[in-house]
């Protein structure tokens, strides 16, 4: 279980601003998680970057070009 | 969170003692009654202590002394060193506990002075795996950061005396970034935002080396971001300048209160002395001017019989045509003497000499003496045509004199007044403190118009930056081969637009609502409904309360009413935020009238239904207004005395 | 007959002069020798009191009184022998004011010694406002 908390109207809000786009919106809410359980100074760039990679590539077919 | 242990040796009044404010019966209202210097307040620092290494409600008293226990001190031998420990035990959420620890080492150097030796402070929780973990240092930090951010715990732990000055100390700015650490937004724009803003822009350099344009927007459009980073850096400067600025001008402010203008006083004193001089000088030059008229004035009095009757004889001589003389008498004479005319040359008979003789008898006025008399007369009657424009004068430079002595005097009754006022006061001392608030006044004024300005530029340089970014976005849309790169960007680019629209609706849907639950928590509170129509919260945070008919009184409120509404404002920030935190009050209604403290403790006590509250009540806060209500309501409630020659306390449950 | 070319005080005089000079010849006008002369004369006339000198002392030169003083010490002189006459022997009309300013000298110096210092001129003023209703001027 996930230590960090995180607001609820934050995840509520990002969802709406999302409008649909559920691929987004995971992605955010998955490194919001990851900041709440890591506070202060950490090693996020390989996370991330893994994290870009994976949902970009289920982001086919919604490329704003 | 909600604390569920504190734990405290040898701190301050607390030789050893472990305070139990476990949940029950649904209410999570915890009460601790003591009198003052027992100890209630330090309970409050304690915490300060261990979470932030502050205590900022230190009474006088308290202040003088050192943080370790005096009876411990006196105990130990010289030399021996001892621990003072803090614990504060919490629940993150039922199956998550933390444990914020500070402890320090004191030797006791004599009798009754002990230096620190070390200090420590460590926060232990179990991670997912229910592995103990030990933050220290920096993630120590963090974690007190992440659970009471230090910025905002004055909406936390609260010393009700102090409620009052609430709206005047806590500026828009304060409470902004309160509610910006509150409801997690800073996780939103500090980590978020910046990491993905950090893989944009390292995917964008990768793509530009496909193109040589896009590397050029790119390059522009950083040098953009940096300057708007370092615009935003000096604009919190700024901000925070100006709240150091207004605390101490208030500060200032409170100290100077009753005393006079100083310099102002100073200045009128000069002033009033500097009039005096003049008119001094202007006195004498009168007088002096005054003592030469009636000098001249005098003479002419004095020698008025003599003036009058050489007058008299000279009007006369000349209504006798005596004067001016138409016989030359002196030529008569010596033609008698002669015997011979001296117009015809004659030689004068008998006869001739008789007539002679008798003209000379007839004239009484030499030509020596009336020409005499005739320019006597001419500077007499001079004198005596002048005399009453003389007398005139003298009086009216005697009203000027007169004139200017009053003023004189009352030039010195001033100074006197002012010096009066003066003395008694350590004008150096008090002049220092008026010059420190000026200076903190020109830093006040000096921020406020770099403020405007680095707002004004970071507006520019916000519209420059999205327009580079239009143009960078283009370039990548023309750029070839860079497929996959370009749709990376764009996810990041659409993820960062999301959070930022994220941002702003949370903040202004917080403000909307924190404004909405403070109005309706406000008026179920207050016991003047009628007067108050609204509660308006900008999008600053600055509070303001409106009038039944339609103005700002938000200045004119009483102590108590001030109270009502900080609490108010809290409560509704701890609600809508969602920020799980307890809330703990040293001496809450202190300022609250009997009649009203009733209503006080049914508010409280309903928020303790969701949210731990502590309250620390004297006894005589404790009143049957306030008893009736939160004894059959609370979870624990302790007593707070002293022993040990006052300097140990206990606590009793009851 | 030729005019003195001085004007004389008494030898013992100069000291009065001195010592009344601070509390009453200290303005500008009075600090002239003539003018001290003419408003002792004035002070000795209006006393009644005329002395003759002992020991004769040249105080100023005849040359610098004006006109008006002249007319003045004339208008003594005229009182004094009750004859225009007097006006042809210009030696004696100077000696009738040096003896009117002997008198008036010793008179001014004791008063300014048995008054207050610095009040001459508010007793004076108020003195001759006094002598000028009972002498009805004006």
């Amino acid at each position: 279980m996930e230590k960090g908390r995180v607001s609820g109207q934050i995840l509520l809000s990002i969802r709406e601003n999302c409008q649909g786009d559920e691929i987004i919106a995971s992605f955010l809410t998955k490194l919001l998680y990851e900041e709440a359980n890591h506070p202060g100074q950490w090693k996020w760039r390989e996370t991330y970057d893994k994290y870009l990679h994976d949902f970009v590539n289920r982001w086919e077919g919604e490329d704003e070009n | 969170m909600r604390i569920d242990k504190i734990y405290l040796k040898n701190y301050r009044q607390f030789r050893e003692l472990e305070i139990d404010l476990s949940e029950k019966k649904g209410y999570d209202l915890h009460i601790i009654v003591g009198t003052n210097g027992t100890g209630k307040t330090n309970i409050l620092n304690s915490i300060n202590w261990c979470l932030y290494n502050e205590e900022p409600h230190l009474s006088k008293d308290s202040a003088r002394l050192p943080i370790p226990n005096i009876k411990t001190i006196e105990e130990i031998e010289d030399g021996e060193t001892f621990p003072v420990e803090v614990e504060v035990r919490a629940e993150i959420d039922p199956d998550n506990n933390i444990r914020f620890i500070r402890k320090a080492v004191f030797r006791k150097a004599d009798k009754k002075s002990v230096t620190q030796q070390s200090s420590e402070f460590e926060v232990v929780f179990t991670d997912e795996r229910d592995n103990t973990i030990i933050a220290q240092d920096d993630e120590a930090i963090d974690w007190v950061e992440r659970t009471v951010p230090s910025g905002i715990r004055e909406f936390f732990f609260f010393d009700g005396e102090r409620l009052d000055k609430y709206f005047r100390e806590a500026t828009g700015q304060k409470i902004r970034h309160a509610v910006f650490q509150i409801s997690q937004i800073n996780l939103l724009k500090n980590e978020l935002e910046r990491k993905i803003e950090i893989m944009r822009r390292d995917l964008t350099n990768m793509a530009s080396r496909a193109n040589p344009n896009i590397e050029e927007k790119l390059k522009e459009l950083e040098k953009t971001k940096k300057i708007i980073s370092n615009l935003e850096k000096q604009i919190e400067e700024c901000n925070d300048q100006i709240s150091i600025a207004i605390d101490k001008i208030q500060e200032y402010g409170e100290l100077l209160k009753g005393i006079p203008d100083i310099e102002q006083m100073e200045v009128d004193r000069q002033n009033y002395k500097n009039n005096i001089e003049k008119k001094n000088k202007t006195r004498i030059e009168k007088e002096s001017d005054k003592e030469i008229l009636l000098t001249g004035y005098g003479e002419t009095v004095m020698l008025w019989p003599a003036i009058g009757k050489s007058l008299r004889i000279i009007d006369e001589k000349k209504n006798n045509k005596q004067i001016p003389p138409t016989i030359d008498k002196d030529l008569l004479d010596s033609i008698l003497k002669s015997d011979k005319c001296k117009i015809c040359g004659q030689v004068l008979d008998i006869d001739a000499k008789s007539y002679v003789q008798k003209i000379i008898d007839d004239t009484n006025v030499s030509s020596e003496v009336a020409a005499e008399l005739l320019q006597m007369g001419f500077y007499l009657h001079e004198l005596e045509n002048g005399f009453k424009n003389n007398e005139q004068k003298i009086h009216r430079i005697g009203e000027e004199i007169n004139q200017l002595e009053k003023e004189i005097n009352e030039n010195d009754l001033n100074l006197i007044e002012i010096n009066r006022k003066l003395s008694g006061y350590d004008e150096q001392k008090i002049a220092e403190l008026h010059n420190i608030r000026k200076q903190f006044e020109q830093t006040h004024n000096h921020n406020q118009r770099r403020l405007g300005a680095f707002i004004a530029e970071i507006e520019q340089r916000n519209k420059t930056k999205d327009q580079l970014q239009k143009e960078l976005d283009g370039e990548l849309r023309k750029a070839d081969h860079i497929e996959d790169l370009k749709k990376e960007i764009n996810f990041c680019a659409k993820s960062l637009e999301i959070l930022q629209n994220t941002s702003r609706c949370i903040m202004e849907e917080t403000r909307e609502r924190i404004q909405d639950r403070t109005k309706e928590l406000f008026s179920d509170l207050t016991w003047k409904k009628d007067t108050f129509r609204d509660i308006i919260i900008d999008e600053d945070y600055n509070i303001d309360l409106i009038h039944s008919a339609g103005y700002s009184f938000l200045g004119s409120i009483s102590a108590g009413e001030s109270e009502l509404l900080a609490l108010a404002f809290t409560l509704a920030l701890h609600e809508i935020s969602g920020f799980d935190a307890p809330i703990l009050i040293d001496t809450p209604v202190a300022r609250i009238s009997d009649t009203h403290r009733n209503k006080f403790a049914k508010i409280l006590s309903e928020v303790s239904q969701n949210k731990q509250v502590l309250l620390l009540f004297t006894p005589s806060e404790y009143s049957i207004e306030v008893s009736s209500i939160l004894d059959s309501n609370y979870a624990t409630k302790y007593s707070l005395t002293l022993s040990s020659g006052e300097m140990v306390a206990n606590m009793e449950a009851l | 007959m030729s005019k003195p070319d001085r004007l004389y005080i008494d030898e013992k005089d100069r000291d009065l002069y001195s010592k009344v000079e601070k509390e009453v010849f200290s303005n500008q006008l009075l600090n002239e020798r003539k003018n001290q002369f003419l408003f002792a004369l004035s002070i000795g006339f209006r006393n009644e009191i005329r002395a003759q000198l002992e020991t004769r002392e040249g105080f100023f030169r005849s040359e610098y009184l004006l006109p008006k003083d002249v007319s003045l010490i004339n208008a003594v002189a005229i009182y004094a022998t009750d004859s225009i006459e007097i006006l042809s022997n210009i030696k004696e009309v100077y000696r009738i004011a040096e003896e009117y300013a002997h008198g008036g000298i010793r008179i001014l110096h004791d008063e300014i010694a048995t008054n207050q210092v610095g009040s001459y001129f508010k007793m004076f003023e108020k003195d001759i406002y006094e002598l000028k209703k009972s002498l009805n001027i004006g």
